[in-house]
Order: C-alpha cells, then sequence, then structure tokens
C-alpha cells in the first residue's frame, strides 16, 4: 500500500474536519479525489505530504510517517499546490537547483514536458503567465519521478489546449511503481485520466473505487421519463441518469453525475459497492 | 551501517551543499539588496560618527585623537552588526512562515536539522563576514575621502553634506589626517584591561580585605560570543514563531519577560535569601578566597551557554514541528 490512513482525527482549533477517517490508496493508479467546498480535500492532501499533522490516528505514506519529514520520504513526494510560488530564475536553472535532492530527476523527460505545454526552458519563471508558472512545476514534478506526486486543483489557470496536453502527459507517467493523486472541483478535466475516484465529504471518505468498478455497478445513460434514478438532471438530449446496473450494461463514466450520486444517496451508493471498496 | 544511513537522514555534506547553493541562488536578489542596505547604512553612520566631526573634535585634543576615534570606529562596528544580525534572523525563516513559499520550503528534500544549520549559518557567520568586508571597506574609503584632522576649533570650517550631515573642511594651515579604523576587535583586550575594579570584602575569617578582579581577554571573548548568539537566536526565534512583524514582536515579548524576571528575581532575592542585594549578584560569587589580583572564573560560561543552546533546541523543535 502507498497510503494508509488509519481512525484519523484533524480539526483546525474549532472546526472538526475528519473524525476517525480510514483511506487506503496503493501504487499503480491515478485517483481522483473529488469533494464539496471544504470537504477536507486540500487538508487530506496536506496530512499524506506531512504538511500538517493529525490530532489522532496513525498514517503511513511509503512506509514512512509523513510528520516526520525525512529527506528520504520527500525526495519520494512531489507536491504542487494550489498556489504556487517559483523564484525569480530560469527554469533550466530551478531544475539544476533541484536535481540533487531527487534522484530519478530526468532533465531529458523535463525538455519533452516543457515542450509539450509550449513553454520555454530559458524564460524567467518570473516572467511567466500563472497558468504557464502553473504547466512549468507540473513539468518539474513529473520530471522529478517521484514514486508519489499529489496535485492540488492542478488544472486551475490551464487553457483548454493545456488541459488536454496536461491528461496526455499524466497518462503517460503513470506506471505500476506510481501513485498520483489529484485532487479538483473541475472533475471533467478528470476525464479518461483517472482510474480511481475518493470522494470527501462530511469529515468521512465518502467512496474509494476503480472507474471500472463504478461502470461495472452503475450505468449512466438517458432515461425514460418514469424510470427511477439514483440521480438525474435534465439536458438537451433528454434526461440524463445514473442508475443500477442491474443488466450489465456498457456505458462510460460521467463524474458530474457520479459524484453528485454520491452526494445525495450516500448509503445507497455505500451498498452497492459493499465492504471491497468503500470505506468509511 | 544502520547508525550511517539514519545519520544521513540528520545530515549529508552532498544534500547540504546543494541547500545552500539552491538558497544563495533563489535568493541572490534579496542578498544583493540587503549587502547594498549594509553599504548604504554603513556608509551614512561611518559619515555621521566619523570622530573629526566639529562637536568631537572641541572634546579632546593631541593624543586622545587616536583613543577617541578607535572606540568611534569600535561602536560603530558592533552596533551595526547587531543591527544586521536583528534584520537577518529575523527574516531567516520568513520561506518557512509565507503561504505560498511554505510548501516548497517544507517539503524540500533536506532534513530539519540541516535547514536549522543553514539559518543558523547565514544569521551568524555569513552576515558577520559580509559585514566585516562591508565595513572596512567603506570606513577605509570614507576615511581616506575628505577628512581631516585639526588642532584648533578656528581653522576648520563644517559644511553641510547633500545628505544633512555636517562634515569638517579643511582650512589654510590645518593638517591632514586621515583616521585609521584600527582594530575594532581589540575591544575585547581593551574591555578586559578596563574592566578591574577592587572592593572590600569579608573573607571566612571574618576579616575584611580589598580584592581586585578583572575579566580575562578569554572570558570577554566567551561573553561577546554568547550574548552574539543569544541575540541571534531570539530573533530567529521570533522568525519561526510570527508571521509578521517578526522583529518587533519578539522584542516586546522579550522586553516583557525581561521586566517580569527582574522583578521576580528582585523579590525573591529580598525576601527569601535575606542577604544583601549586593552580595547576591552573580559575580560576587567569585570575591571570596581570592587572591590579591585574580581575574575573574570562566567556568560559569559555559553554564551560561545553556541559554543560547536552549534557543536552538526550541527553535529546531518548532521548526520540525511547522505545518502550513
Amino acid at each position: 500500500m502507498m497510503i494508509r490512513m488509519n481512525q484519523l482525527d484533524f480539526s483546525y482549533r474549532k472546526k472538526n474536519v475528519f473524525s476517525g477517517l480510514n483511506l487506503t490508496l496503493s501504487e499503480g493508479h491515478v485517483y481522483g479525489l473529488l469533494g464539496k467546498n471544504g470537504a477536507g480535500k486540500s487538508t487530506l492532501l496536506k496530512l499524506m505530504c506531512g504538511l500538517l499533522f493529525p490530532e489522532r490516528g496513525e498514517i503511513n505514506v511509503m512506509g514512512y510517517l509523513p510528520s516526520a519529514r525525512k529527506p528520504a520520504f520527500l525526495s519520494e513526494l512531489f507536491f504542487i499546490p494550489e498556489e504556487i510560488y517559483l523564484p525569480d530564475l530560469k527554469m533550466s536553472a530551478y531544475a539544476e537547483l533541484l536535481r540533487p535532492f531527487y534522484p530519478r530527476f530526468d532533465r531529458q523527460m523535463l525538455e519533452e514536458y516543457m515542450e509539450e505545454f509550449e513553454v520555454s526552458l530559458d524564460e524567467r519563471m518570473s516572467r511567466m503567465s500563472y497558468g504557464q508558472r502553473k504547466k512549468a512545476l507540473i513539468c518539474l514534478g513529473l520530471a522529478c519521478n517521484t514514486r508519489l506526486l499529489v496535485m492540488d486543483e492542478p488544472t486551475n489557470g490551464l487553457d483548454i489546449p493545456s488541459k488536454s496536453h496536461f491528461r496526455c502527459l499524466i497518462a503517460s507517467v503513470a506506471t505500476k511503481d506510481r501513485c498520483i493523486i489529484i485532487s479538483t472541483h473541475q472533475v471533467r478535466d478528470l476525464d479518461n485520466l483517472i482510474d480511481a475516484l475518493v470522494v470527501v465529504e462530511e469529515s468521512r471518505i465518502l467512496v474509494n473505487v476503480t472507474t471500472d468498478r463504478i461502470t461495472e455497478k452503475l450505468v449512466f445513460k438517458n432515461l425514460e421519463e418514469d424510470e427511477s434514478a439514483l440521480f438525474a438532471e435534465e439536458s438537451v438530449k433528454g434526461r440524463w441518469g445514473v442508475v443500477v446496473n442491474e443488466n450489465g450494461e456498457d456505458s462510460k463514466l460521467d463524474m458530474e453525475l457520479f459524484f453528485n450520486a454520491v452526494l445525495q444517496h450516500p448509503e445507497k451508493i455505500r451498498a452497492i459497492f459493499g465492504n471491497d471498496k468503500v470505506n468509511d | 551501517m544502520i547508525n550511517c544511513v539514519m545519520m544521513k537522514e540528520i545530515f549529508d555534506i552532498c544534500r547540504f551543499k546543494a541547500l545552500a547553493w539552491k538558497y544563495y541562488r533563489e535568493n541572490m536578489k534579496t542578498i544583493l539588496i540587503f549587502l547594498g542596505v549594509m553599504v548604504v547604512v554603513t556608509f551614512m553612520v561611518v559619515c555621521k560618527f566619523n570622530p573629526f566631526r566639529m562637536e568631537y573634535t572641541s572634546l579632546y585634543t593631541g593624543s586622545n585623537y587616536l583613543d577617541r576615534y578607535y572606540g568611534m570606529f569600535a561602536k560603530i562596528f558592533w552596533g551595526l552588526l547587531g543591527f544586521f544580525l536583528l534584520f537577518a534572523a529575523s527574516y531567516s525563516f520568513a520561506d518557512f512562515m509565507s503561504g505560498k513559499k511554505s510548501f516548497g520550503a517544507l517539503l524540500l528534500p533536506a532534513s530539519s536539522f540541516e535547514k536549522l544549520l543553514l539559518a543558523i549559518l547565514n544569521s551568524t557567520v555569513v552576515v558577520f563576514l559580509l559585514h566585516v568586508a562591508v565595513f572596512y571597506s567603506v570606513a577605509h574609503v570614507a576615511c581616506s575621502y575628505k577628512y581631516t584632522g585639526f588642532k584648533e576649533a578656528d581653522k576648520i570650517a563644517v559644511a553641510e553634506s547633500w545628505s544633512g550631515f555636517s562634515y569638517p573642511v579643511l582650512t589654510s594651515g590645518a593638517e591632514i589626517v586621515h583616521p585609521k579604523v584600527g582594530n575594532v576587535f581589540s575591544v575585547v583586550d581593551r574591555f578586559s584591561e578596563s574592566s578591574a575594579y577592587t572592593r572590600e570584602v569579608e573573607d571566612g575569617t571574618g576579616v575584611r580585605k580589598e580584592r581586585t578582579v578583572y575579566f580575562t581577554p578569554f572570558v570577554v571573548w566567551n561573553l561577546l560570543i554568547m550574548y552574539w548568539l543569544y541575540f541571534v537566536f531570539v530573533f530567529m526565534w521570533g522568525s519561526i514563531t510570527f508571521r509578521k512583524r517578526s522583529a518587533l514582536l519578539t522584542i516586546l515579548v522579550h522586553g516583557l519577560f525581561f521586566l517580569f524576571l527582574g522583578w521576580l528575581v528582585y523579590r525573591v532575592g529580598t525576601v527569601f535569601w535575606k542577604i544583601p542585594r549586593e552580595e547576591a549578584m552573580l559575580y560576587g560569587l567569585y570575591f571570596y578566597n581570592t587572591g590579591e589580583l585574580v581575574p575573574l572564573s570562566a567556568s560559569w560560561l559555559l553554564l551560561l551557554y545553556i541559554v543560547p543552546l536552549t534557543y536552538v533546541g526550541i527553535i529546531w523543535k518548532k521548526l520540525k514541528n511547522k505545518q502550513v
């Protein structure tokens, strides 16, 4: 297991964020972390990285205690926060400064990623736009080749072609020994990218399940007018919704629909996914 | 083998070199601005308090000049060092306290010890070496420029510079003397020599005798280093404790603390010890059973080092437990 959280409690002064939280994430997956505003997505990521310490419970990440922030642990972790800071240097110079800290840093990969994103290695980062700086940091994070890559709202500030490039890049670097966690509000940015979903709501993990498992158990389709659904919404094409897949139908995962279904019927969803994948 | 691995988790020389290089490269602009401020402030202060200003020259004549301007430069040097150390130490953990920068600072793969060590080296050794270089260069340039010596007030004129400072102008017949900065570290020897004093104390048999004590250069050096470290670590503590206005809040907190401590010592000393307050003072302990001219014992200095070292421990703990 890459990450194991056991009976975790965390609160900010007077606001309780997590109480008795359990979560297990494995290598070889690209996880999408979803939740409403203030549900605790960023807090969860910071707890994994050792930027916040739990009040009670255990966190084990790659065999390390994140709060100890040991160099061996940190060299296997790259965190891209929502609000980024980059020094006033050229990207090429900054990459050279970071290289000694990440044993598997790959300069050639960095150049390829930067080219893909159309960001120059020789431009001073202070002169880049917010979106360009975000792209530069994503490239750097990928080139560091860490076992755990954590991204908080990575697509914020990216233009439409860049979001597409982002999906391609992430898909290309996802390997068996790597775990990538992406937290976002913009679920459509994760289309065809993630292979597992974690939904955080009301201090707990509502769902932790692979996308294959979702489409095996649920079907996303146009509904008849009187057909009951876990969640449905009107669209120009008719009534679009998610229902229990009783006949083994094939369908494409609609993450937005699934997310809304989880929020509306958390207990039903928990019952559908049983004990093997849904955690408390 | 395990110990070696554990040691490398705490300190690795290659990683530390990479950390230091990254720090200096990223903060080069800030460092150069700080250096510029050091040069300008030192130049202005050296000009402002140059020993050949009208008001000073009227106070002393002849050979006293040398002592006076030596003492002046030494005071400027140590005063400015404190001023620059205050700023450097107060910003030593700024990256860890700033919202956006703190992610990178905390998650950079180096140990807390290495990050602390770099901050300490920057706030002590690096600032000190920079200050020595800047002070001697600037003071030398300033002194060799236009300062003139004179023995009689009527032979000099005073002009106003563009910065508003007044400076003496050579008049016909006056002797040109360029002040020399001298060795500002000899303040230790001078302090040691001037620290000797005599007082009458009662020995164990009830006989009152005169005793003379003085600080050895070793004691003065230790006091200086200890005070220097304490000063730096106090402001480093402020830097990792307060997000904003750390220097101001550090001074306020420590001012209140020392007021309380002073009040407590006074109360405890007078109420519980039942001995004259004069005798209760720390140095009083070293007057008994000594010869006529006795260097003050240095053994207690080791104990006093506990104070700055305690601060280092607290700073390290705060850095290890720092959250965003």
